[in-house]
């Protein structure tokens, strides 16, 4: 996946580019455009409405709909803590809480230095290892409160 | 001029051979396994056999389903079988090269079982496991045995010979005969026969025709088609092109949430792989059929797995049902005549077309015919995904494959039918799972999520939880369920917070009743059958919440007060 540390390696123009002519094209720039920037801003969408012929109301109302697409910056590494069924019944609970503390935020949040966002989903669709997360879209299963902290504490040291 | 098949299998089964002259070692590689720790097991791998400088094949598979034994591996050495290991964290990885790799020691007290054959040096089939006896594998009969990323282990396996069959030896209202006469039902959760979707569309005016492939995945819980899609590709695609060709659509598109990545690239790969081949795009293996299917990422939103919303999100706009009729087949994707079917549903297709509908149609029970792959989590000592003839018992799936209740704990519900489902007690477990039994008592089978809860669990809370989700993925369309969902999860969570009135349990009934009969979709129809099944299951729960302020799990946030 681009991070921005290295900067986007797409411009804005170029993903639209790749879709020119094609019917619905809108939601895969908006996903292209989410995975090199990590989020669509105000600037961005109206450039899009622009070329696509449509408002930047529109752009903007798909775009907060859907939770893979972010109209916020967020932080180096996303956490997406899973909240559906079976990570629940496995107290999910405490994991958020001692993710909470590590990184001194709670949910929906980015930490100061922007290292971390932690988001809560429902079902990343690895039930069977519960409770889990992803992090920058690589799963963690079976997780422990000292498990979370060691994985916590690669990501601080530079893991992407 | 039809290409020969046989030519393509003969090859493709030379080219697996090849390999089964190494030494190969699996990993299990779906998302599940990697995010057990596949990863680490994988390095460990290479660097060991590096060192003690052997040559090994290490293929990376998909899940078998087994996956409270993540990361598994598979070892098997040319002329031997394939003998497979659970919880194998990288020390033990070393340990099996030494062992196994090295010396001649297979191990049978770390083994789990032989894959695919009889019994070896003391360790037993894997198919006498507890945990895979009486699994009959149609929808999964590749799953963690093939490398997905390899179309060659697909065909030498008998991929792609329904095709063939379809292309050359049927007609589509022939092939359409046969998935009838299987008695196939929709896998997505709705099980609407998938023979008569098909001829409604065929029949229906208009072209193009499109068939949509919902890869959403999206009940919580029930992660069975991601798994599918991580491990076996090519049979989705396989029944793809065969529902196209009965169907008569010359554009298909698969629809996989973006918070999928690994089905992604997998299907990525393997669609390429398919028209490089020939078994998709322009005159498929020589015939004049032609079939193009393309990806469509889903942007995530639960709701974007109903099946006017995949439309919607495939024509560039907000993922967001409407009111049916008119019903897709008849004007669907662009206002053509348009097939939604499940990952599941299109891979039990090939089987039908090979061996007949009749055939089919022996598994199962009278309304509900095959298997069902289920995802079995929650309070269980096995958790993982296991497929069964349609009519097991949830006792059956509880106690003989999940081992039952974690030791010291006892049963106390199961939920079945993911969020839009309801919660049975212990009384009602010999109930048979299938299409329609769930429904009577109040839940569903639906995409076939099965969660046990046990004794420590509270079923307000629970309630309470299900509703929080739909409050959160309701559209926003109707009122019914955008307001209803609100209500009924403010009800909930004054109960669990020790602030229940008399009226709340009344209240709730009529408003849950209400939202089924006037909600826009699916979703907003079924909101409330979390409250309502437990209201009817387990309704001294809640009256022991509301009158005494007491939570009987002691899970509740006033019971920690
Ligand atoms: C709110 C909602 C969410 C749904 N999500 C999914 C899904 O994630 N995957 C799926 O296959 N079907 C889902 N469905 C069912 C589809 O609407 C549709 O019935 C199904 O995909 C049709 O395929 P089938 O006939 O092969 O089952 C959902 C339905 C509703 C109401
Ligand atoms: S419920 Fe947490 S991964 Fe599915």
């Amino acid at each position: 996946m681009a991070r921005q540390v290295d900067g986007p390696t797409l411009t804005l123009a170029e993903i639209i580019s790749r879709y020119q002519g094609q019917k619905g094209a809108l939601i895969p720039i908006l996903l292209d455009v989410e995975e090199a920037y990590g989020y669509i801003s105000a600037d961005m969408a109206e450039q899009i409405a622009w070329t696509m012929r449509t408002s930047p109301a529109h752009v903007y109302a798909v775009a907060s709909f859907y939770t893979r697409l972010r109209t916020q910056p967020r932080g180096t590494n996303l956490i997406r803590l899973c909240s559906g069924i079976a990570c629940e019944v496995e107290d999910v609970t405490q994991i958020q809480r001692v993710i909470e503390e590590e990184l001194g935020i709670s949910v929906g949040e980015t930490t100061p230095d922007d290292l971390f966002t932690l988001e809560m989903v429902p079902c990343i669709g690895v039930c069977g290892q519960s409770p889990a997360m992803e992090i920058n879209d690589v799963p963690y299963g079976n997780l422990t409160p000292d498990k979370v902290r060691q994985i916590l504490a690669r990501y601080r040291q530079g893991e992407t | 001029m039809p290409v020969d098949y046989q030519a393509i299998r003969e090859q493709a089964v030379a080219r697996v051979r090849e390999k089964e002259q190494e030494i190969r070692i699996f990993v299990g590689f779906g998302t599940c396994g990697i995010a057990a720790g596949a990863r680490p097991v994988l390095a460990a791998l290479q660097d060991n056999l590096r060192q003690a400088g052997v040559s090994a094949r290490l293929q990376t598979v998909g899940c078998n389903g087994m996956c409270y034994q993540e990361p598994l591996v598979d070892i098997a050495k040319p002329g031997r079988p394939r003998i497979s290991y659970g919880q194998v964290t990288p020390q033990l990885a070393a340990q099996l090269v030494d062992d196994y790799i090295l010396g001649d020691n297979p191990r049978p007290d770390l083994a789990l079982g032989v894959v695919g054959g009889d019994g070896y040096a003391g360790i037993p089939p894997l198919s006498e496991h507890p945990f895979f006896r009486g699994q009959v594998r149609l929808v999964m009969r590749n799953c963690g045995l093939i490398d997905p990323g390899d179309i060659d282990e697909y065909i030498a396996r008998g991929g792609y010979a329904s095709l063939h069959k379809a292309l050359f030896e049927m007609t589509p209202p022939e092939v359409i005969a046969e998935v009838r006469k299987s008695g196939l039902r929709g896998r997505g959760g709705a099980g609407y026969p998938t023979g008569l979707k098909w001829e409604g569309c065929r029949g229906a005016h208009g072209s193009p025709k499109y068939l949509l492939i919902n890869g959403e995945g999206g009940d919580p819980g029930a992660y069975m088609d991601r798994a599918l899609m991580d491990s076996d590709p090519q049979a989705i695609i396989e029944g793809a092109v065969i529902a196209a060709y009965a169907i008569g659509c010359e554009q298909g598109y698969f629809f996989i949430r973006a918070e999928y990545p690994l089905a992604i690239e997998r299907v990525q790969r393997a669609l390429q792989q398919a028209e490089e081949r020939g078994f998709l795009g322009d005159n498929i293996l020589g015939s004049d059929f032609s079939f193009h299917l393309e990806i469509k990422r889903g942007p995530g939103a639960y709701v974007t797995g109903e099946s006017t919303a995949v439309q919607f999100v495939i024509e560039g706009r907000q993922g967001t049902p409407r009111w049916r009729p008119p019903h897709s087949i008849i004007s669907g994707l662009w206002a053509k005549p348009t097939t939604l079917n499940n990952v599941k549903t299109l891979v039990n297709v090939p089987l039908i077309i090979e061996r007949g509908g009749e055939w089919y149609a022996t598994i199962g029970t009278e309304k509900s015919r095959g298997t069902k792959v289920f995802a079995l989590v929650g309070h269980v000592q096995r958790r993982g995904l296991v497929e069964f003839p349609l009519g097991i018992t949830l006792r059956q799936l509880i106690n003989d494959v999940g081992g039952g209740p974690l030791p010291g704990r006892s049963f106390k519900a199961v939920q079945t039918g993911g969020p839009l489902g309801g919660c049975l007690p212990a009384a009602m477990l010999d109930l048979p799972v299938d299409f329609d039994s769930l429904k009577g008592v109040g839940s569903m089978m639906g995409s076939g999520g099965i969660v046990v809860l046990d004794d420590k669990s509270c079923m307000v809370k629970t309630a309470r939880h299900f509703l929080n989700f739909s409050v959160d993925e309701s559209c926003g369309r109707c009122s019914a369920c955008r307001i209803g969902s609100r209500r009924l999860s403010e009800i909930l969570t004054r109960i669990t917070q020790g602030r229940g009135q008399p009226g709340d349990i009344e209240a709730m009934e009529t408003l849950g009743k209400l939202m089924g009969k006037v909600a826009l979709c699916g979703l907003g129809r079924a909101a409330a059958t979390p409250v309502l099944s437990t209201l009817r299951h387990f309704r001294d729960e809640y009256e022991a919440h509301i009158h005494e302020k007491r939570c009987p799990a002691g899970a509740c946030e006033m019971s920690i007060s």
